[in-house]
């Protein structure tokens, strides 16, 4: 989302193009992480209500950002006066940093609340207390520098030729942060599992493999070929991996605070069901709506 | 103010702000869904020109109410857990179903299948698009009920046993048909098609009545010949549906409104007096809609009521949209009436509000509420300006459904366009016929 302002310059018709291209997804994907929110207050109410304590200002950044950042999609259009349309452009682009950022130091604050290095900073740890804090500035990072790489290839996936070099331009640049990030991450990991909670080390792994993706990727792009493996799967591997690498790093202990077998039993074929009916229309949506621009493109937002 | 006061301001405050969103979208939904139907079937050339004008209008309005909803939902999901963890602690065994089935199979769905709608409108066949659209509002309804289980149980528990201080569903069958679910789902229903339908016939009026002094020629003669021209057949048909699904609306709210006073009667406790008052307010408002909405009803056989001698007509309009946040303000009251009800309990006889909220310090969760509130207040009067502005701007400019080309080039010259009126682009290469038609000046 911060790609409006840059890649589409001053020129409104510009941004237009290239929230187009990116406005399929935005409704198509913000439904997984409601989903996910959704799952978690039902199948692991604890695990939340410990969470939302331990990260209460970052859940307040994330609702906050994740709201203005939607109000200035859908708005930002509505109306033809450019002063408006280019304020909420710039909210935008702040929300849009905000909201992985957040979602990043959340996913910081699971892995030290749900692992060891949690009890172990409460038991007075020097090394745990530090590593308490620096989980989830890592992370946050790693949030904002791998959307920034997923958002830019998408763009440059289905924009016109002129837009999608731009794009491919800056998801260079944005490749090696994101690289150091994530083997920040996986180092962080290492330490944890060096701490006792072993399932990091899968972690660990999983972060490196990405952080090594997004080098080739890189490798690639200078060498200016872009159709290449590395470069189409390290939009989606950045985007998937630090959320298998949370899970990874809290699962033993979440599985530990899940609701009772009874409860998880009665929520099976519901949610099963539920899932089956969504999968088939998600499919459907992105086969319908994932073409490449053109002039049955729909222009809303 | 103490947090267990914050906490509960803050839940009430986002959840009045939410439902102000509900009403509409599901008030509005089946609406669209009817006009684009009724356009999908027309067999006529002009008539089927009216209706995809009517859909695409209301449609853009539902959109724009639709994506605040969203966003307040979302606020709202996640208060649970950030303000009364002890409502999961107890209860999530039981309530969390209704939860994650609302999210997973109704909301998830209702996103996916209005994304298609909006994003697939010039590659679907037809039918395809409608009934992309009427998924929407049967998913909509669906998730409406599912969040009423859910309160319901709070207010009327049944259906499960405490073990170990936790709740567990024993008969999911009374949790559905808790006559505080069913009812109150009904009731609901009925209070969102007023909602819509005063929307569909203020703003219709509002543009009826500007009808008039369009043409002064034909005012002067007496004559309603604006109102009753064909570029004006969008607001009259509006206003017909606006009629019917109020009246029927009204009916509803009104007949579950007093089927609820069965179950209301049983809960332990006294009522506060302010919820004395919000019922009589319900009563009067509901009852006084139906009695004007069956007048009105009346007048619609030969376009009647588009007749009317003017200085009537024009008065009776007028009336028709300064009335229009009347039944949003009646739900507000009713939700108010609801929740204050409930107090000291947030499950009636099982959970004390006081024992619910999480251990969070005052101070911050009045930080948050301030913060919280007050950024989706703003977002909510700005997303109420923007929609007055395009009720207002009417059939022109319409975004929703037009040719993209036709969309992009909606915008006001501003002072940074260059004096060839092509602006300037990010990278100062001349491509911009070339990303403006999408790579198709190639």
């Amino acid at each position: 989302m911060p790609l409006v302002r840059t890649l589409g310059g001053r020129d409104d018709p510009r941004r237009r193009v290239v929230l187009a291209t990116v406005a399929p997804l935005l409704l198509l994907g913000e439904v997984w992480l409601v989903a996910a929110a959704g799952v978690l207050v039902a199948a692991f109410g604890h695990v939340e209500t410990q969470l939302w304590s331990a990260g209460y200002p970052c859940v307040v950044a994330l609702l906050v950002a994740w709201v203005v950042r939607d109000a200035a999609l859908w708005l930002r259009s509505r109306l033809a006066a450019p002063g408006w349309r280019g304020r909420w452009d710039v909210v935008a682009q702040v929300a849009s940093l905000a909201l992985p950022a957040a979602f990043g130091a959340i996913a910081g604050v699971a892995w030290v609340q749900l692992s060891v290095v949690g009890t172990q900073a409460d038991a007075g740890s020097g090394a745990a207390q530090a590593l308490a804090v620096a989980i989830p500035v890592v992370t946050a990072g790693l949030g904002v520098a791998a959307t920034r790489v997923h958002g830019g290839l998408v763009v440059a996936a289905r924009a016109p030729g002129a837009l999608a070099a731009d794009a491919r331009r800056r998801v260079r640049r944005a490749l090696v942060p994101a690289a150091a990030l994530a083997t920040l991450a996986a180092l962080a990991a290492l330490a944890v599992a060096a701490m006792g909670t072993a399932s990091a080390l899968v972690a660990a792994v999983l972060l490196v493999a990405a952080a090594g993706l997004a080098l080739a990727a890189r490798f690639d792009l200078d060498r200016g070929v872009h159709r290449t493996g590395a470069v189409r799967g390290v939009g989606p591997v950045l985007a998937v991996v630090p959320a298998v690498a949370t899970a990874a790093v809290v699962g033993p202990a979440a599985l530990a605070l899940a609701a009772p077998p009874a409860v998880l039993h009665g929520l099976t074929w519901p949610v099963l069901g539920a899932f089956a009916a969504v999968l088939v229309a998600q499919a459907v949506s992105w086969r319908v709506l994932l073409r490449p621009l053109g002039p049955r493109t729909v222009v809303f937002l | 103010m103490t947090a267990v006061d914050a906490a509960r301001l803050q839940f009430a405050l986002l959840a009045g702000t939410h439902f102000l969103f509900v009403l509409v979208t599901l008030g509005l939904g089946p609406v669209v869904a009817i006009l684009q139907t009724r356009w999908a079937l027309a067999r006529d050339r002009t008539k089927a020109a009216t209706l995809e004008s009517a859909t695409r209008f209301w449609g853009q309005l539902y959109l724009v109410n639709y994506a605040l909803g969203i966003a307040a939902g979302i606020v709202m999901e996640l208060q649970l857990g950030l303000h009364f963890p002890g409502l999961l602690d107890v209860a999530g065994g039981v309530f969390g179903a209704p939860l994650v089935i609302e999210t997973m199979a109704a909301f998830f769905l209702e996103s996916t299948f209005l994304g298609l709608w909006v994003f697939g409108w010039h590659v679907l066949p037809r039918w395809a698009h409608t009934a992309a659209f009427w998924a929407v509002v049967v998913t909509g309804y669906l998730s409406a009920f599912t969040v009423m289980v859910a309160n319901g149980f709070l207010r009327n528990p049944v259906g499960f046993t405490m073990t170990g201080g936790e709740a567990r569903v024993t008969d999911a069958a009374a949790l559905i048909t808790n006559p505080a679910a069913l009812l109150s789902a009904l009731h609901v229903v009925g209070a969102c098609l007023m909602a819509g339908a005063f929307l569909l016939v203020g703003v219709s009026a509002w543009h009826l009545r500007r009808a008039t002094t369009r043409l002064p020629g034909v005012v002067a003669a007496g004559v309603p010949g604006a109102v009753l021209s064909p570029e004006n057949d969008v607001w009259r048909r509006s206003m017909r549906i606006g009629l019917v699904t109020g009246t029927v609306g009204a009916f509803l709210a009104i007949g579950f409104g007093y089927a609820q006073f069965g179950y209301l009667q049983d809960v332990p406790g006294g009522q506060p007096p302010v919820v004395g008052i919000a019922y009589a307010v319900m009563m009067g408002v509901a009852q006084l809609a139906f009695l004007v909405g069956c007048v009105l009803l009346l007048l619609l056989p030969r376009q009647t009521l588009f007749r009317l001698w003017t200085p009537l007509r024009n008065g009776l309009f007028a009336t028709l949209t300064a009335l229009l946040p009347v039944p949003f303000l009646t739900a507000l009251l009713g939700w108010a009436a609801r929740e204050i009800g409930r107090q000291p309990w947030a499950i009636a006889g099982v959970l004390r509000t006081e024992d619910a909220v999480s251990g969070a310090s005052a101070a911050a969760v009045i930080a948050s509420l301030v913060v919280l509130v007050g950024v989706m207040v703003a977002l909510a009067v700005v997303d109420w300006t923007v929609m007055a502005r395009l009720a207002r701007r009417g059939l022109t400019r319409l975004a929703l459904g037009a040719p993209p080309a036709e969309v992009l080039r909606d915008v006001d010259d501003g002072p940074d366009r260059g004096p060839d009126g092509t602006g300037q682009t990010g990278t100062g290469v001349d491509d911009r016929a070339d990303v403006l038609t999408f790579g198709g000046a190639r």
